[in-house]
C-alpha cells in the first residue's frame, strides 16, 4: 500500500508502452512526446521528474490544451488524460488534425462507451494504436497520503449537501484509488453526516456496477475497509497552528502540487522563487517532514554542517586522485548545495513568519484551550491577546472560535464578541456567531444520542492518550482525534452505530488494509499522526494494519476558516428534505 | 450510574492499564490477556490454535492445561489443522526464523501454521485464514497464526496497479465507423477520377478547334453536371458548411465532387478553385490518364471543390506523404547517439568486470601482459565511442531546429547527453586509474622484455608513452569538464563552487603540462 510504488508502476507503464504497428522502420524515431491535460499534469509532476521521463526517451512534454503545438509527424505521442468531456473534445480535435504520427492514449479513470465512440469516430486515419485505462485519478502527496485537490467550494452547496458534479468527481476519483490498490472494500461512513453517507452509497454503487469486470479481485481473508469521515467531526485539528515541517510549510507558504512558492519571501534568490518539495525525490525532506520545529532546527544544522564538511574536503585537493574523486562527487555535491540552500530558505521564512505573527504566544494559548478546557487562566490569556494590537485580526478571530468551540456557549461569549467588535469588521464578528451556530448545532445533535457512551469512551481515550503519548511540548499538546480513532480501529473497537456499514459486512474480522477519507479536506497534521501509526504498526505489530489517508483537499487553517464561512448558511431542515 | 456501569467502567479501566503495560492482545478477537502465556492459552483454546510446542508441554502449568482441555472439545472437533510440516523446536536451541534469537520461555515459541517454521511469539503475531492442509483459504479457512513473511506473501496482499486495455473495443468501434466512411471515400474518389479524366478528354478534343474556349466551357459544364447531380439553386439559402446566407456579395457555387452548394468566402475557405494539375499530383495513386504533354489551357484548368471533399480525399494522402519524408536532422543525430550510447553501456559493464580482475591481479601480481593489452584495447575503443558520442552531441548543438518543438527536443537531448557523459565517463576514470596502476605494477618489475627497451622515444618505452598519453587524455577531458562546470557555476552565481573549481583547474593544467613535457614530441599536437 505504498502509493509511490503505484505511481511508479503506472508511469513506467505509460512511458514504456510499445507500439505494435510500426509503419516504416526507416523513418521511425525512438523519441516520444507526452501530452497531458490540466488534470493529469499535477499527478504526473508530483511523482516523477523530467530527468526520469528523459530516461524513457520522452523528450517533448506538452499539454492538450495548447493549440499551437508544432506538427511533428515522426514522433510517437503518448497521451495521458482524464476522461472528462472537455479533454475528450480536445482529443477529438487533435485526432481530426493530427500533429504526430501515432497516438497511444491513456486515461486515468474509466472511459465511458460514448466517449470511446466519439474518439473512434474521428480517428479516420487510424492513428490510435492503444487505448488503456490506468487508475490514478488522484494526487499522491506522501507514500500514505493522497488528495483529490478539489476545493470544497466546488463540491458542496452550503457545505451540507453535495453538488451532483462534485459527488460524481469525488466518488470516481475514490474508486480509481481503490482500483489502483486492487481493493474491494467494505464501506463505512459517519452516522449523522449526510455528506459521508451519500458518498459511501455512491462508491458502493459504482463498485457493485463493476463487480464482474474491474473489481474482480480474489477475495481477501480480511476484507479491506474504506472509512469516509466528515471534516466537521474534528474541527479543532485544522484550526490549530501546526508545528511539524510539512504542515508548517503548508500553513505559512502553501504547498500546491509539491511546489512551494517562495517569491514573497524577502531577499530570496531568484532561482528559488518556486521550489519543489517531494518526499520521494528529496531524502532530507523525507526524513524531516514529520519532525517538529525544534527537531527540525537540529536536523537542518546537521545538514548544513555535513555540507560544510564536504566543501572543506573539496577545497583540499592536492593530488590528481583528489581531483578524480572530486569530479566523481561533483554532481551529487551540486545537488546537495541546492538542496541545502532550499531548506535553509524555507526554514528561515518559517521562523520569520513565526516571529512576525507572534505565533508562539498564539499557539501556546490555542493548545492550552484545546487540551485544558477548564483552566480559568485561558480566558485571561485570551483577553490579553484579543486586546493586543500586534496580533493579526485573523488570529484573534480564530482564537475566539477555538475558545467557543471548546468551552461552548457561556457567559464569556458575549464579552468575547464585544472584544472582537472593537477591532474587527462587522462581517468578521458575524462569522464568529455563525461559526458558533454551526458547531453548537452539531454538538447538540451528536451528543443527544450518545451521551452515556461518551463518558466512558472519553475516559478510555484519555488513558490511551496518556499511555501512548507523553508530550512535554507545549505546542503539540493537542492530538488529532484521528489518533484515538486509529487506535480503536486497530483493536476493532469502532462501534457500528457511529460508523455504520453501507451494506451488511461479509466479515467483521479486524481489517488489514484501511483507507480513511476526509470529506471536506484532511490536514498534514493528521497525515503525520497516520504515518506514525503506520510505523508503529510495522515495528510492533508486524504490519497488522496498513492505513492510507486521503481527503478532498489538503487544508491549512485559512482554508478551513473559509470552508466554515460558506458552511450551513441555510437551515438544516432544507437539506433534510433533499 | 448503576453498579453495572461502574463495573464496566472499571473493566475498561483495567484493560487500558494492561494495554499500556504489555500489549498482549489477542490478534483474532482483540481480547486482552495479562501475559504471554495467557495469550497463548487463549489462542489455543478459544481459536483452535494448536498448542505451542510438543516438547514445551511441560512448561505449561497444569492449571492452564486443564482450562485448555475444557475448551478444546468444542473447537478442535471442528478444525483439525495439519501439523506434520511443523519444525521441531527446543527451548534454548532452536532459533526464531525472523530475529534469530534462541527461543526460550521468555520469548515463547510458536510454529507458523502455514510454513511450519519456528518463531518467537513476537514474530508470529499475524493471522491468516488457513484450511486443514495449512493452505491459504480466504473464504472458508479458519484464523490461524502465521509469520510475517507468510502474511505478506498471501496472494493479493501486495498487489496494485490495475490496467484496463480498451484498445480492442476502440478498434472495433473505429472499424465499424470507418467502413461507412471508406465507402463514401471510394465513391468520391471514383467521381474525382471520372471528373478529371473527362475534363482532360474534353480539353484534348478541342485542342485544335478555333472556337474551343466557348464550346469547351459549356461542354465541361454539362459534363460536370453529369458526374454528380447538382443541388438546385433555389432549394438552398445558406452555405452548407459555414451556414452563412447567400446574397449579392456571397454567391452560390457548386462543389464539382459532391454537388452541394457552398460559398467561396476566402475567410472560411468553404470552396476553392483548384488547378487540375495540382490535384492530379497530390493523388498520384489514382488511375488518371494524364496525357504525355500538357498545353497551357490544360495547365490552367481549374475545378471547384468544397473543403469537405478535398479534405476527405487528400487528408490521408498528405499525411502519408509527410510520414515518408526523411527524419529531421536532430532525430537522425539522436538515433546514432542512441546506438553509440548503448555500445558504451555494454562495453563499460564488460570492462568493469574485467577491471575488478585487474585490481585483483595487481595485488597478486599474476596478470599477464596480454590481458592488459586486451583491456587497454577495449578501453581505447570505448574512448573512441565516447569521442564519437561527444562529436555527435556537438553536431546536435550546432544544428538548427526547424520549429520551437524541435528546439525543445534538442535542448532536452543535450541535457540528457551531458548527464550521460557525466555519469559514464566518471566510472571510466576510476577504471583507467585501476588499469594504469595495474600496468604500472607490471612495469616496476625489472625490465625483462627487450622490445620495450629497444624502442625508445624520448627516453620512454612504448608502454610509458602510451600510459602518459592516456593520462594526458584523461586530464584533458577532465579539464574540459571542469571548465564547463565553472561556466555553469558562475552563471548560477555560485561563486564558492566556482573558486574551488578554478583551483582544480589550475592543478589539472599543471599536471597536463608536466605530462606534456615528459612526452615531448610524442605528445598530442
Amino acid at each position: 500500500m505504498n502509493l509511490f510504488k503505484v505511481a511508479d508502476f503506472y508511469i513506467g507503464r505509460i512511458a514504456n508502452s510499445q507500439s505494435k504497428s510500426s509503419r516504416n522502420e526507416a523513418h521511425e524515431t525512438r523519441i516520444k512526446a507526452l501530452l497531458l491535460d490540466k488534470h493529469t499534469t499535477g499527478p504526473i509532476s508530483m511523482c516523477t521528474t523530467q530527468t526520469e521521463l528523459l530516461e524513457h526517451e520522452i523528450y517533448l512534454i506538452d499539454t492538450l490544451e495548447n493549440e499551437n503545438r508544432d506538427v511533428m509527424r515522426h514522433l510517437k505521442c503518448l497521451v495521458y488524460a482524464k476522461p472528462t468531456d472537455e479533454s475528450i473534445e480536445l482529443l477529438v480535435k487533435e485526432l481530426a488534425n493530427p500533429k504526430y504520427g501515432e497516438y497511444q492514449i491513456f486515461f486515468n479513470n474509466t472511459v465511458t462507451k460514448t466517449q470511446l465512440e466519439r474518439l473512434a469516430e474521428c480517428d479516420d486515419l487510424e492513428l490510435v494504436s492503444k487505448v488503456e485505462e490506468v487508475f490514478q485519478d488522484y494526487q499522491i502527496l506522501n507514500e500514505d497520503l493522497f488528495s483529490l485537490d478539489l476545493p470544497p467550494a466546488e463540491l458542496f452547496s452550503n457545505q451540507l449537501i453535495w453538488e451532483p458534479s462534485g459527488l460524481q468527481k469525488t466518488s470516481q476519483s475514490l474508486v480509481s484509488l481503490l482500483l489502483s490498490l486492487k481493493l474491494k472494500p467494505q464501506v463505512r461512513f459517519e452516522a449523522g453526516s449526510r455528506l459521508t453517507s451519500k458518498l459511501a452509497q455512491e462508491v458502493v454503487h459504482i463498485i457493485d456496477q463493476n463487480e464482474r469486470t474491474l473489481f474482480d479481485f480474489p477475495p481477501m481473508d480480511a476484507p479491506p475497509l474504506l472509512l469516509i469521515l466528515d471534516r466537521h467531526r474534528d474541527a479543532l485539528t485544522p484550526m490549530l497552528q501546526p508545528w511539524t515541517y510539512q504542515s508548517m510549510i503548508n500553513e505559512y507558504m502553501g504547498i500546491k502540487r509539491n511546489v512551494v512558492d517562495l517569491s514573497k519571501v524577502p531577499e530570496v534568490d531568484s532561482s528559488m522563487e518556486q521550489v519543489v518539495l517531494s518526499a520521494k525525490q528529496d531524502p532530507f525532506f523525507h526524513d524531516t517532514m514529520y519532525l517538529n520545529f525544534g527537531e527540525l532546527g537540529d536536523k537542518v544544522k546537521q545538514y548544513v554542517s555535513s555540507y560544510k564538511n564536504k566543501t572543506k574536503s573539496n577545497s583540499q585537493i592536492n593530488t590528481i586522485e583528489d581531483i578524480k574523486q572530486f569530479i566523481g562527487k561533483f554532481p551529487e555535491f551540486r545537488k546537495l548545495s541546492g538542496n541545502v540552500s532550499k531548506h535553509m530558505a524555507i526554514v528561515g521564512e518559517l521562523d520569520r513568519q513565526l516571529q512576525l505573527q507572534h505565533i508562539w504566544e498564539i499557539s501556546e494559548l490555542e493548545q492550552n484551550i484545546s487540551t485544558h478546557a477548564g483552566d480559568s487562566q485561558n480566558y485571561e490569556d485570551l483577553q490579553k491577546l484579543l486586546s493586543d494590537p500586534k496580533v493579526d485580526n485573523y488570529y484573534k478571530l480564530k482564537l475566539a472560535c477555538i475558545y467557543s468551540l471548546k468551552i461552548g456557549e457561556n457567559t464569556h461569549t458575549a464579552e468575547i464578541s464585544k472584544a472582537l467588535a472593537t477591532q474587527l469588521s462587522p462581517e468578521e464578528v458575524n462569522f464568529f456567531h455563525h461559526f458558533n451556530n454551526i458547531f453548537q448545532i452539531r454538538t447538540r445533535q451528536s451528543t443527544a444520542g450518545r451521551e452515556r457512551e461518551d463518558l466512558i469512551s472519553e475516559l478510555a481515550k484519555k488513558f490511551n492518550q496518556k499511555g501512548h503519548h507523553k508530550t512535554d511540548n507545549v505546542f503539540m499538546q493537542h492530538v488529532p482525534e484521528l489518533f484515538a480513532f486509529l487506535n480503536g480501529l486497530s483493536k476493532n473497537k469502532i462501534s457500528d452505530e457511529k460508523y455504520p456499514y453501507v451494506k451488511n459486512p461479509v466479515s467483521r474480522s479486524p481489517p488489514q488494509d484501511v483507507i480513511i477519507f476526509f470529506v471536506g479536506g484532511a490536514t498534514y497534521e493528521e497525515a503525520r499522526v497516520l504515518h506514525q501509526f503506520n510505523e508503529t504498526m510495522v515495528a510492533e505489530n508486524s504490519g497488522k494494519m496498513r492505513v492510507i489517508l486521503g481527503g478532498t483537499s489538503m487544508m491549512n487553517t485559512h482554508e478551513f476558516m473559509n470552508y466554515c464561512r460558506g458552511s450551513g448558511q441555510k437551515t438544516t431542515e432544507l437539506s433534510d428534505l433533499l | 450510574m448503576n453498579v453495572h456501569e461502574v463495573s464496566k467502567l472499571l473493566n475498561e479501566h483495567e484493560n487500558v492499564a494492561e494495554l499500556t503495560k504489555g500489549e498482549f492482545v489477542c490478534p483474532v478477537c482483540e481480547k486482552d490477556t495479562s501475559d504471554l502465556l495467557q495469550l497463548n492459552n487463549h489462542l489455543d483454546s478459544a481459536h483452535g490454535f494448536a498448542e505451542a510446542v510438543s516438547n514445551g508441554n511441560k512448561s505449561i502449568d497444569a492449571l492452564s492445561k486443564k482450562q485448555e482441555k475444557g475448551a478444546e472439545v468444542g473447537t478442535k472437533a471442528k478444525f483439525d489443522l495439519k501439523r506434520s510440516h511443523w519444525a521441531k523446536s527446543n527451548y534454548g536451541q532452536s532459533r526464531c526464523n525472523e530475529c534469530n534469537i534462541k527461543v526460550s520461555r521468555s520469548t515463547g515459541v510458536l510454529n507458523c501454521r502455514r510454513c511450519g517454521q519456528i518463531f518467537c511469539v513476537r514474530h508470529c503475531q499475524s493471522v491468516m485464514r488457513l484450511n486443514k492442509n495449512a493452505e491459504y483459504d480466504a473464504q472458508n479457512g479458519e484464523w490461524c497464526r502465521c509469520c510475517r513473511s507468510c502474511f505478506n506473501n498471501r496472494p493479493g496482499y501486495n498487489e496494485f496497479g490495475i490496467l484496463e486495455n480498451r484498445t480492442e473495443e476502440f478498434v472495433k468501434l473505429r472499424t465499424s465507423k470507418n467502413e461507412d466512411k471508406q465507402l463514401q471515400l471510394l465513391q468520391l474518389e471514383d467521381r474525382f477520377v471520372r471528373l478529371i479524366n473527362g475534363i482532360l478528354q474534353i480539353n484534348r478534343n478541342h485542342q485544335d478547334s478555333l472556337l474551343a474556349s466557348v464550346r469547351k466551357s459549356t461542354e465541361i459544364w454539362r459534363f460536370e453536371k453529369s458526374v454528380v447531380p447538382w443541388t438546385p439553386d433555389h432549394f438552398v439559402l445558406t452555405c452548407c458548411i459555414c451556414l452563412k446566407s447567400f446574397g449579392l456579395t456571397l454567391r452560390k457555387h457548386h462543389c464539382r465532387l459532391c454537388g452541394k452548394i457552398v460559398c467561396d468566402d476566402v475567410n472560411t475557405n468553404c470552396s476553392n478553385q483548384i488547378p487540375v494539375l495540382s490535384l492530379v499530383n497530390a493523388a498520384s495513386d489514382l488511375p488518371i490518364k494524364l496525357p504525355a504533354s500538357l498545353d497551357a489551357s490544360e495547365v490552367s484548368t481549374q475545378i471547384r471543390a468544397c473543403s469537405i471533399c478535398t479534405r476527405s480525399i487528400f487528408k490521408k494522402r498528405k499525411f502519408e506523404k509527410e510520414m515518408s519524408m526523411p527524419l529531421p536532422v536532430i532525430f537522425q543525430i539522436y538515433e546514432s547517439m542512441y546506438s553509440n550510447a548503448s555500445i558504451i553501456l555494454a562495453t563499460i559493464s564488460g570492462l568493469q568486470a574485467a577491471a575488478g580482475g585487474v585490481q585483483e591481479g595487481s595485488q597478486t601480481n599474476s596478470l599477464s601482459v596480454s590481458d592488459v593489452a586486451k583491456l587497454s584495447k577495449t578501453r581505447r575503443q570505448l574512448l573512441n565511442t565516447f569521442s564519437a558520442y561527444d562529436r555527435l552531441t556537438k553536431h546536435l548543438v550546432s544544428s538548427q531546429p526547424n520549429n520551437s518543438s524541435e528546439a525543445r527536443i534538442q535542448s532536452a537531448i543535450i541535457s540528457q547527453a551531458s548527464a550521460f557523459i557525466q555519469r559514464n565517463m566518471l566510472p571510466l576514470k576510476h577504471l583507467t586509474s585501476a588499469l594504469t596502476s595495474g600496468s604500472l605494477s607490471q612495469e616496476s618489475t625489472p625490465e625483462t622484455s627487450p622490445m620495450s627497451t629497444a624502442l625508445c622515444f624520448n627516453n620512454l618505452s612504448i608502454k610509458e608513452v602510451k600510459d602518459y598519453r592516456n593520462q594526458l587524455m584523461v586530464i584533458k577531458e577532465q579539464r574540459f569538464l571542469v571548465e564547463d562546470m565553472i561556466a555553469t557555476a558562475t552563471k548560477q552565481r555560485k561563486f564558492d563552487e566556482a573558486t574551488t573549481l578554478a583551483k582544480n583547474l589550475e592543478e589539472l593544467k599543471m599536471q597536463a603540462d608536466g605530462l606534456a613535457e615528459l612526452l615531448g614530441e610524442e605528445g598530442f599536437k
